[in-house]
């Protein structure tokens, strides 16, 4: 069974895109506009892995990730950070990994593998 | 010759013979006795009583006529006795021979003692004796002299001798008559010590001071006067002071003779070396005893020194007054109690002139002193404090100040004022807040590039996978992408030339509501699409006005695509199933277009409310390219309007763009 990637982001645009290189991957891909609908779906889905913009609307990509890494439930999922202001995240606990947009498909590919495989 | 014995006998005796009648009467009375006694004794003792009765007659007659006993009629008696003056008769070896009542009262009854040894106590003639001069040449001499009474009291006395002559004309007797000067002599010299000390006075008081008579002329002038304008007596005062040849228009000393009383000038006078002097001169009257104004005393100070002085104070004042209200800045100054003493002209044009009200009251429109007030903190420490505060002004509008409190010390050194200085920093504020945009501007841009550019790249990956996989629709979805995205793009870049300086302005006459229906045509479907009415409401023609067409467009594109994102972008719970936008327009009575846009969106929150102008993340959103309120901003603004918004959480938010109708480049 392929392993399914969560993607949150709330351009849409960059959805589409993850979502067309993580299927060309091989891997099952699910979408949300923002940090409420991306819980939604991890409880829904259960992925494998959350891709995560941290600059959405409301600060939700921000309330995502500290909620998934303070609650044991959701502690063992991975998550890569897909952000376009760079630091930003640094103020949080370590992600898997941290990509800035534009991001370079070829490492992020890698990560997601390192994760997934 | 001594007195007969026998004070009353001797009296009545001389009473008796002092008048013919008495004499003749004495001398049948004594015939008569003779007879008797010659008759009942012998004639031999008859002989001698006749013999000693007309010796002692002869005696008493004798003293009566000679030596003014003549004086002991009824009348005279009186008179010398009670005369409010020592009266004493002596003879020519200086003994006392009568007395008066006020002479026993305080030297004795010392009748026949020597008149030096009863004033004086001397055993000898005084030196220059004035009754030995009188025996010596029969004419009234005066003295004065220094005596002691019979309870040892010094007093003074002015004496007079007068001679007392026989039928002869020789004199036979000294009348000394003494008057008691003691007090005379005190106030005398009581008045001699006032004199000099007022001669003192008048010489050494350090001011000009003369006395002058109803013709003007000088009476008497003091040292000071003397040496600065001469003035001798009798000279005209117009002349010796200011060389005048007549008494001076408006003369102090003229008004004083009119009324009597005091008047004062201030006058300018040429010194002895030849500078000038300003006086301030007083005239004031001078009485004589029978109360008529005789004369005037001019009193002069100079004053030139102080006046110098006050000169300049005055111009430090004029140039501190000109500083104050002069300098561009608002200058308040208060006391303890905050409330304002005083305030420059900038100060009350900007925010009313209300001395006495609270500062907190003026300038902030609050009811109780403002929390770290820098006015207190100065009154406090005595030291300088500054902060920057908002202020409301005069017509209701804020503006960011930098204030500065400074102490005003009195002359003790403590802290009674404090000086509270303003400036309109409202301008730097301004630009701060705009490169504050500016950098968060170009921080949300290069985040929206960064986004678009992996929107671009997502495109073309998409369109090669698809090309890849042979899969048109795929290929389809990425070129959508990828025109997006540049479309994007251009937006950004359209926007950014809108908010940068170099932009010229390209003003026409246009029916607003065409521009509306433009936009409500251009995104109505989309946005229906995405769950969200959009709405029209505009007179069909309002009236023309000046507008730049594009900038208009973005202004309401904008505002537009803001409330479209706000209502696609609700994640409340309990949001509607639809939302919609409402777009209005209208001319108000006071010829302004009134623009709105209201939605049915989740609301600002009340801490973005504040900086919504500034807040990119929340105007983030498809179609929006970040700079969305920048650019209603900048349009409003040049349109010479104005932008608003309302805002409630969790009902929706209504912006206003409020514009001044124009119909020529200058019109108001």
């Amino acid at each position: 069974m392929a392993k399914k990637i969560l993607i949150i982001d709330d351009e849409e645009d960059i959805r589409t895109f993850l979502a067309t290189l993580f299927k060309k991957e091989g891997y099952d891909t699910v979408t949300a506009s923002d940090g409420v609908k991306g819980l939604e779906a991890l409880k829904r889905e259960d992925p494998d892995l959350i891709t995560l913009d941290l600059q959405m609307p409301n600060n939700t990509g921000t309330d995502l990730y500290r909620k998934l890494r303070r609650e044991d439930k959701y502690k063992g999922v991975p998550i890569i950070v897909i952000s376009g202001l760079p630091g930003r995240h640094l103020a949080l606990p370590e992600p898997l990994g941290v990509f800035d947009k534009p991001i370079d498909r070829d490492a992020l590919m890698e990560k997601v593998r390192e994760a997934l495989e | 010759m001594r007195s007969i014995s026998g004070r009353t006998i001797m009296r009545v005796y001389v009473w008796a013979i002092a008048s013919l009648f008495r004499v003749a009467m004495v001398a049948l009375a004594t015939a008569a006795l003779l007879t008797a006694v010659a008759y009942l004794i012998d004639i031999a003792y008859a002989g001698l009583l006749a013999a000693l009765l007309g010796f002692g007659y002869g005696a008493a007659a004798y003293q009566v006529r000679n030596t003014g006993m003549a004086l002991d009629f009824p009348g005279v008696d009186r008179f010398f006795q009670r005369v409010p003056c020592y009266l004493s008769i002596q003879d020519k070896d200086l003994r006392i021979i009568r007395v008066n009542k006020l002479f026993r009262r305080h030297f004795g009854q010392r009748i026949g003692e020597f008149c030096y040894k009863v004033y004086k106590g001397s055993d000898e003639a005084c030196p220059g004796c004035p009754v030995l001069k009188t025996f010596e040449d029969g004419q009234t001499h005066t003295a004065q002299e220094s005596v002691v009474t019979k309870n040892g009291r010094e007093v003074e006395i002015i004496v007079y001798t007068t001679p007392v002559t026989d039928e002869e004309g020789k004199v036979v007797g000294v009348m000394e008559m003494s008057t008691n000067i003691t007090d005379v002599k005190q106030l005398q010299q009581e008045v001699e010590v006032k004199r000099r000390e007022y001669q003192n006075l008048f010489d050494g008081v350090p001011c000009y001071l003369s006395t002058i008579d109803r013709d003007f002329r000088i009476i008497r002038v003091n040292e000071q006067f003397r040496k600065e304008f001469g003035g001798e007596t009798g000279e005209f005062c117009y002349k010796a002071v200011y060389g005048r040849d007549s008494v001076c228009p408006d003369c102090h000393i003229a008004q004083t003779f009119k009324d009597g009383k005091i008047h004062s000038r201030e006058k300018t006078v040429t010194k002895a070396d030849g500078g000038k002097a300003h006086l301030i001169v007083y005239a004031s009257p001078i009485f004589d005893e029978k109360g008529e104004l005789t004369a005037a005393m001019e009193m002069a100070t100079d004053i030139t020194e102080v006046k110098t002085l006050q000169n300049k104070l005055h111009e430090t004042q004029e140039r501190f007054r000109q500083l104050f209200e002069g300098v561009p800045c608002y200058i308040s100054i208060q006391d303890r109690d905050l409330n304002i003493i005083d305030s420059n002209q900038r100060f009350k044009d900007h925010f009313g002139d209300r001395p006495g009200t609270a500062c907190y009251e003026v300038y902030k429109k609050r009811g109780s002193a403002c929390p770290d007030c820098p006015v207190m903190a100065t009154f406090n420490d005595g030291l300088i404090h500054t902060r920057e505060e908002t202020a409301i002004n005069g017509d209701g509008s804020s503006s960011d100040m930098l204030v500065q409190s400074s102490p005003i010390h009195d002359e003790n050194g403590e802290c009674v004022a404090v000086m509270e200085v303003s400036t309109d920093i409202s301008r730097v504020k301004q630009l701060q807040r705009e490169l504050t945009y500016m950098g968060q501007t170009v921080a949300v841009m290069a985040h929206r590039i960064k986004n678009i550019l992996m929107g671009l790249e997502g495109g073309i990956f998409v369109v090669n996978t698809g090309f890849e996989d042979d899969d048109q629709e795929t290929v389809v979805k990425g070129w959508e992408m990828i025109e997006r995205n540049v479309s994007r793009v251009s937006a950004i870049v359209k926007d950014l030339l809108y908010c940068s300086k170099e932009r010229e302005m390209s003003f026409e006459m246009l029916e607003p509501g065409s521009v509306l229906r433009n936009v409500h045509e251009l995104f109505r479907d989309r946005a229906a699409r995405d769950g969200v009415d959009l709405t029209l409401d505009a007179a069909e023609n309002l009236p023309e006005g000046l507008f730049d067409r594009d900038a208009l467009h973005s202004l309401v594109t904008n505002l537009v695509t803001n409330a479209i994102d706000a209502c696609v972008n609700d994640s409340r719970e309990d949001r509607a199933e639809r939302h919609a936008v409402a777009i209005t327009a209208r001319l108000d009575d006071r010829e302004n277009y009134r623009i709105a846009v209201a939605d049915t969106g989740p609301g600002i929150p009340g801490h973005v409310g504040e900086s919504v102008f500034d807040d990119f993340f929340s105007t983030k959103g498809r179609e929006g390219t970040g700079l969305g309120l920048l650019v209603v901003n900048k349009v409003a603004e040049e349109h010479a309007g104005t932008i608003t918004f309302e805002s409630t959480e969790g009902k929706g938010t209504i912006f206003r763009a409020t514009i001044p109708r124009k119909t020529s480049p200058d019109s108001e």
